[in-house]
């Protein structure tokens, strides 16, 4: 009986979790993609900054106060949803369930304090180059929190469904690595819009 | 580590001896029949022939705008077109021919051909594939939408600002361009992602980097590169769209900057025309060593050479700008590395002839095509290191040889090995061989008409004639060459509908081919013309890079086993690889057909025709709807093994 | 190497006479282009100014290198394609083999492209040096601006007061090199004379620098380059180089502002061109200080109108002011029989006629 064997010596999952799944494989390349357009998005800032030939920004300095904190807070979710999924891998469902409910609301008030700093911001998207990057890059990053938001939504739906456990988290793990992104990005984002005007230099006169 | 409790032994058989397996997987793999199938169908076969039809009906489109454009330009001072219409229809011939269809008809072919080379039974994600389809028809009809009322885009396909901008182009059609090449953008993203995973995850077992074919190498180096080059061109258009709708001070010249415009779009552009010609060429490496009974000489340069061209590519993009006004050193270099990537082609050129010298050429049509286009290649890349030269290139660009330049490498490098891919494959994916008589006559055709009108456009240009100007007048040196042109556009055209015919005979009244009519050695030819909607019965064992020419090689890395392999039939199942080796690791799950792809690319449409309207409440329910079908696509499933098998 | 066993495959003979057909029509060709066709006025390999020479010089050059790379190639390639072979055995006929090496001959080929390549980019970027800068202090500076569809130019003095705008004929003081500054005032254009240099854009919110030499005094070509338009094809430039001191006369005539018209219909054609052309066209000296249109104090000094497109006589000039659009289709002057009688246009026409 030799013509049914086995190929491999240890049996294969099927799907796969981690960098077995395709869906992991996919949700990095989707990543690659973004983190290109945020790459040419501040290569667009730091364009226009350098060729500006009046003040950088026209506006000075932007203020740090809120930003500050809205950006701890943004930078924590990362944490908690990491808790989250080691929660999951462990059994621990409803601590997992919990965590994820909680990284949703941190998430939700990070994306609520931006519409604030949007509105304590004096000039619009259309008053001049600065405004219209500076919105622009804030905005279509805010739109990469709500898409996140929604995600995460989705995520904790199905894990009070009780679809997922310990063997069946890929999803979870899958979009989670989405949701860190939107959480480095973001530090590229401060680091541009928000540090660099203060350590002048670089922007012109 | 303890294995998951879903785990299970992949059983390895015999073909023979599995006498209900194709039925079984038959009704897996393609449980419903007639036009509607080709609505939800998730099947990359199907999938790919949609592209392959789509882009060869926008080839033909584009084809026509060229005629026009040509008679117009006959003889001097002509007013058979005024510059209103060759303005719209120049612009649309490029945005046709580059966007709609020199990436697609690539991406079909390899959506086609892919998985049956590399012994899988569709790509990674076969859903995202069909958007990917739809996506593209759509966003290509939405860039057409305004043509018929005579309100195309009229700004070349590389649409400079500011006269892109809403003072210097009121009127819809800028605003169609830029929203339907973020449209466009999606799909392309879509299924270069979709290559780049299947090739990461769904090869058969032994089908290691070192015995990929070389196409699968160009299309994968084309897609990584268009990963991260795609979203440049989105984020220009979607800029330029603001600039246009929402006050936004970009590209205008009050205080934006007219120049970030070309940055953006040629960090896109040249990378890109790397990708509109790397799978190309990969097409004849891996059709040569058929037509020369060889394998190919220098597998390993080529495919480096490969990677190379579309790294060194990424440095180049200024070479579109040496008369903007650059620093002289950003020049100098951007210049020599332009001139340094024609090291990486022509390593790939000799290979190629190499094949062929120490081979046994057998003259098909498709050997013929393969051949030519190594001569094309040439002379379109000797033009293109011309333009690289900084100070000539002050001369020579926007002249009409940088648009001979660029015919004979796109033509040259993409529609001949397209063509010629198409006389190679036809067979397999319709099981009929094309008519090898009219081929050679529709190849000498084209050849001939391709050169005459071509190549006296590089003389035009250095005589001085500008680009993208609707007429001339006498006086410049540019008449008879300018008619010989238009002659040789006409005679190109008549070669390509002589190939039209052959498609449209030999689908009915072609020879029956067999699984492999050219004695070729991939694994694609293995299986039964049409291969069946699973591909393979069992997943084959790949034991070299020539599996079906093993025996006359007598290879000394393995023999391949192509009857015996793996039985996945659990559901629709494909085999999971590792990265480098390809040691079974997984088993995937093919996801079934359905319309939610299709659906998701029609909400697309909506959302874009409402953002284009600035219609708020078409474009809020769009976005429900999109929330609404994505939740659908992603809800886990059980057959998908997304989630636990004992929840409801 | 394996190849006595197999049959010779399929030969033809009719690619390789086409072929070789194709590589005679191409050295034809290049030889015509060679001659410097004396019709083709924007030959720039034929070129005249020390900035295109020494780019014709490179271009040549490059083009030697392109067509005997192509040539040897091709050559290889088509050898490949019909050298004989010995005859394969009945039977076996397209048997695969891994006859032969031909890597060697592929190292071997890339290393002298290879070096070939680098030579040509170490010249390429000494010729770009070369010609980067004007090799003497330039003079004389003249702004061009580029406006859809015409050209402008300011020919600057340090003394403001010898400063003065014209349009689309530029005069150019032969055999010395001239500073140009390169401006727009809407779209992208780009600045070229063929026979006397390459080209440039002219890009708003920004100002290119470039210079340009004609060593003798003649008509120079050239023609927008950058697609800036419906008339895009139409916005064509003419460059006049003159002596010295006809240079210096051209200059000191351009400066004056008109003379005041003195016949009665001149007279009665100022006050129209004062009510109905000077919002658009300026001419100095006069009430007359549109900006939108060339500057016509001096029209009658230039040998073409609409931008070089027509000549400068009086049908073309009653042509154009009556209606220009159906001259240049799309031009940014309205037909003026709207604004102005057939008399009164008469009168235009003599007023402008005293605009030398």
């Amino acid at each position: 009986m030799t013509e049914v064997t086995t190929l491999t010596e240890v049996p294969l999952p099927t799907g796969g979790e981690g960098s077995r799944s395709v869906g992991w494989w996919g949700v990095l390349s989707l990543v690659a993609s973004e983190a290109a357009l945020f790459s040419y998005l501040l290569f667009s800032y730091f364009f226009v900054a350098i060729n500006a030939d009046t003040q950088w920004p026209p506006t000075g300095a932007p203020e740090l106060g809120l930003v500050s904190v809205n950006t701890v807070i943004l930078l924590s979710t990362s944490g908690t949803l990491w808790l989250a999924e080691r929660q999951l891998s462990g059994g621990y469902r409803r601590s997992s369930i919990a965590l994820q409910g909680l990284t949703i609301a941190l998430g939700a008030l990070f994306a609520g304090l931006q519409t604030v700093e949007w509105s304590n911001k004096d000039f619009s998207l259309s008053s001049h180059t600065y405004g219209s990057l500076f919105f622009t890059i804030t905005g279509i990053h805010l739109a990469h929190v709500v898409v996140g938001l929604l995600v995460l939504c989705f995520l904790m739906l199905w894990t009070i469904l009780g679809y997922f456990d310990a063997d069946h988290r890929r999803p979870l793990s899958i979009g989670s690595i989405y949701w860190h992104f939107v959480d480095v990005v973001w530090i590229f984002i401060f680091s541009s819009l928000y540090l660099s005007p203060h350590l002048g230099g670089l922007h012109g006169p | 580590m303890q294995a998951p409790r879903h785990a299970r032994y992949p059983r390895m058989a015999d073909v023979g001896k599995l006498p209900t397996v194709r039925q079984r997987l038959d009704a897996l793999f393609e449980p419903t029949t007639g036009w509607r199938s080709w609505l939800s169908t998730v099947d990359h076969k199907k999938l790919g022939i949609l592209y392959i039809v789509t882009a060869m009906a926008f080839l033909l489109i584009g084809g026509i705008e060229a005629l026009a454009l040509r008679v117009q330009l006959a003889y001097p001072s002509q007013t058979v077109l005024g510059p209103a219409a060759f303005n719209q229809i120049y612009t649309m011939h490029g945005i046709t021919m580059i966007f709609l269809y020199a990436l697609p008809i690539l991406s079909g072919i390899s959506i086609y051909i892919w998985p049956l080379m590399i012994g899988a039974r569709d790509l990674a994600f076969p859903r995202l594939n069909s958007f990917s389809y739809w996506t593209y028809l759509f966003a290509g009809l939405f860039l057409y939408s305004t043509f018929p009322l005579g309100l195309a885009p009229n700004n070349g396909w590389f649409n400079y600002a500011p006269r892109s901008g809403a003072t210097w182009n009121p009127g819809p059609g800028m605003d169609v361009f830029a929203l339907g090449m973020v449209m466009l953008g999606l799909s392309t993203t879509a299924s270069s992602i979709n290559f780049v995973v299947t090739l990461a995850r769904l090869r058969a077992p032994g089908m290691s980097v070192n015995r990929l074919p070389i196409f699968v190498w160009g299309t994968v180096t084309a897609s990584v590169a268009n990963i991260v080059i795609i979203p440049t061109v989105s984020l220009a258009f979607a800029m330029l769209w603001l600039d246009r709708n929402y006050g936004t001070h970009f590209f205008d010249g009050y205080g934006g900057a007219p120049i970030l415009w070309q940055h953006l779009f040629w960090l896109f552009g040249h990378p890109w025309v790397y990708a509109l010609v790397l799978p190309a060429m990969g097409i004849v490496s891996d059709g040569l060593p058929t037509f020369c009974r060889r394998p190919l000489v220098g597998y390993t340069l080529v495919a480096l050479s490969t990677v190379t061209t579309m790294m060194i590519g990424f440095g180049v993009w200024v070479h579109h700008m040496f008369a903007t006004g650059l620093s002289p050193m950003a020049m100098a270099v951007m210049g020599a590395a332009s001139i340094a990537i024609s090291i990486p082609s022509a390593i790939a050129v000799f290979c190629w002839i190499a094949t062929i010298w120490e081979g046994r050429p057998v003259f098909t049509t498709a050997f013929l095509y393969f051949a030519a286009m190594i001569f094309l290649f040439v002379a379109g890349g000797v033009s293109g290191f011309m333009t690289a030269a900084v100070a000539l290139d002050w001369q020579l660009t926007d002249t009409y040889f940088v648009v001979a330049h660029l015919h004979y490498v796109l033509l040259g490098i993409n529609v001949f090995p397209v063509i010629g891919g198409i006389y190679y494959w036809f067979p397999k994916m319709t099981g009929r061989l094309l008519d090898e008589r009219i081929g050679k006559i529709g190849f000498w055709l084209s050849f001939v008409g391709f050169n005459a009108a071509f190549f006296p456009m590089h003389i035009l240009g250095l005589l001085g004639m500008p680009r993208r100007i609707y007429t001339y007048q006498p006086g410049f040196g540019w008449n008879g060459l300018n008619l010989a042109v238009s002659i040789g556009a006409a005679i190109f055209a008549l070669g390509m509908a002589v190939f039209i015919v052959n498609v449209a005979r030999s689908l009915k009244h072609g020879r029956p081919a067999g699984n492999d009519p050219w004695g070729s050695y991939s694994l694609e030819w293995s299986v039964s013309s049409p291969p069946p909607p699973y591909n393979f019965a069992v997943i084959p064992l790949v034991g070299s890079r020539h599996p079906l020419w093993e025996e006359a090689l007598d290879e000394v890395t393995g023999r391949s086993t192509l009857d015996r392999g793996l039985v996945l039939d659990h559901g629709r199942e494909t085999i999971g690889t590792t990265l480098l080796d390809s040691i079974p690791d997984a088993i995937l799950k093919v996801a079934p057909e359905t319309y939610v792809p299709l659906l998701l690319s029609i909400a697309t449409l909506v959302l874009f025709v409402g953002l284009l309207l600035h219609a708020a409440i078409v474009t809020a329910i769009s976005l429900v709807a999109i929330v609404a079908l994505v939740a659908t696509w992603l809800w886990p499933r059980i057959s998908l093994a997304q989630r636990r098998e004992d929840t409801r | 190497m394996g190849y006595e066993v197999l049959p010779r495959a399929g030969r033809t003979v009719g690619p390789r006479r086409l072929k070789f057909w194709c590589c005679r029509a191409m050295l034809i060709a290049l030889a015509i282009s060679l001659a410097g066709c004396s019709s083709a006025p924007m030959n720039y390999l034929d070129a005249e100014g020390p900035i295109a020479k020494q780019i014709a010089e490179l271009g040549w050059g490059f083009i030697m290198i392109s067509f005997w790379s192509t040539v040897i190639v091709t050559g290889f390639l088509l050898i490949a394609l019909f050298k004989r072979r010995p005859p394969q055995l009945a039977g076996h006929e397209g048997t695969v083999t891994r006859s032969g090496a031909g890597l060697t001959a592929v190292y071997s080929a890339t290393a002298l492209s290879s070096l070939v390549l680098l030579g040509s980019a170490v010249w390429m970027v000494s010729v770009t040096a070369a010609v980067i800068r004007p090799s003497r202090e330039t003079a004389l500076t003249i702004q061009v601006i580029g406006h859809q569809w015409w050209w402008e130019f300011r020919y600057l003095s340090p003394d403001t007061k010898q400063s003065f705008v014209t349009a689309n004929e530029m005069r150019l003081p032969a055999g010395e090199p001239v500073r140009l500054e390169l401006m727009s005032a809407d779209v992208i254009h780009s600045f070229w004379l063929p026979k006397l240099a390459g080209k440039t854009d002219l890009i708003p919110g920004q100002k290119n620098i470039t210079w340009i030499e004609a060593p003798k005094p003649g008509v120079y070509r050239g023609q927008c380059t950058e697609f800036c338009g419906l008339q895009h094809a139409s916005m064509l430039l003419r460059a006049v180089a003159e002596p010295r001191e006809a240079f210096g006369a051209w200059w000191k005539q351009q400066m004056r502002s008109s003379d005041p018209p003195t016949g009665g219909l001149a007279k009665e054609g100022q006050a129209v061109f004062t009510r109905a052309c000077a919002s658009c066209h300026a001419v100095s000296g006069t009430e007359a200080k549109g900006t939108f249109g060339p500057d016509l104090t001096h029209l009658m000094s230039r040998a073409q109108i609409g931008s070089n497109l027509l000549p400068n006589t009086r049908a073309y000039r009653a042509g154009w002011i009556a209606d220009a659009p159906s001259l240049k289709p799309g031009v940014r002057m309205p037909p003026m029989t709207r604004e102005i009688s057939g008399r009164e246009l008469q009168a235009v026409l003599a007023y402008i006629e005293t605009l030398h």
